[in-house]
């Protein structure tokens, strides 16, 4: 905390946004989710309890929602390959 | 830090963006940048006057992208064809006359005991006397004061007395009670 008596400061760091933006956006360079998904998960674990005690406190939903940027690709790919399966064309 | 905090504003910009909240002793501003927040609580007691003015600049935001717009629509109009010229004209008719319905851009500056702090509190004026409504009912809370029925306007330089100002018609600013 710093600056004078009617002024008064703090700063908050936003790991719920990190791992937000790292669930989302490893995409963009694909291998980068060998590294992306434990980075994710190490801040969700480490840091499960900071997005309530920020000063403007926050539900840790967008830890959660990181896991979702992991698996949608794979939850896509697997979804067109049953539905192939399961409903063939018929060529 | 007493009561919760309620959020009054928010400016967004492409690296976060400032919401701003309030409660019962204090105006907070939460500014992010990228994934940092920082927080700088303004007591109630001690704010002087919050000035909000028009942005001279603010002319630009529709007259560079119609501009812009219009100058694609003309190539693309005598290159390709008149349905994509078309269709930049009107997108630059709609950017420009969204940005003129939502009115000029706010500069703000805080005023309080012992310093002097320009952060954005409104994007655009013309929400700027609901905000500072709000803020200044919390300052009349806070200090103890009963609201006035009608705060007698006032025009020129702001006085010793605590002021919310809104700088944005002709200068005209509204004065609130002596604060002592």
């Amino acid at each position: 905390m710093e600056g004078t008596k009617s002024e008064w400061r703090k700063k908050d760091v936003l790991y719920d946004s990190i791992a937000l933006a790292i669930g989302w956006g490893w995409i963009i360079i694909w291998p980068f989710i060998i590294a992306a998904l434990p980075a994710a998960i190490i801040l969700h674990v480490k840091y499960r309890k900071a997005p309530r005690s920020y000063l403007i406190p926050r539900s840790g939903w967008r830890f959660w929602v990181a896991y979702v940027g992991f698996a949608w690709i794979f939850i896509l790919i697997g979804g067109v390959f049953l539905i192939s399966r399961f409903f063939p064309g018929r060529s | 830090m007493a009561g919760k905090f309620q959020k009054i504003s928010r400016i967004s910009s492409l690296t976060g963006g400032t919401k701003w909240y309030l409660n019962d002793d204090c105006l907070l501003a939460a500014k992010r940048i990228t994934y940092v927040v920082e927080y700088r609580r303004f007591y109630l007691t001690d704010i002087e006057s919050i000035v909000v003015w028009p942005n001279p600049l603010w002319i630009w935001r529709p007259i560079i992208p119609a501009g812009l717009f219009f100058a694609l629509g003309a190539l693309l109009w005598f290159t390709v064809n008149h349905t994509a010229g078309l269709f930049c004209f009107a997108f630059g008719c709609g950017w420009a006359g969204i940005e003129l319905l939502l009115g000029s851009t706010a500069k703000t500056r805080i005023q309080t005991t012992g310093t002097s702090v320009d952060l954005p509190i409104v994007a655009r004026t013309r929400r700027a006397h609901r905000v500072l409504a709000k803020i200044n009912a919390a300052m009349q809370a806070a200090r103890g004061e009963t609201v006035p029925q009608a705060a007698a306007p006032a025009v020129g330089e702001p006085a010793a007395a605590p002021v919310v100002a809104d700088a944005g018609n002709a200068g005209v600013t509204t004065q609130l009670g002596d604060a002592t």
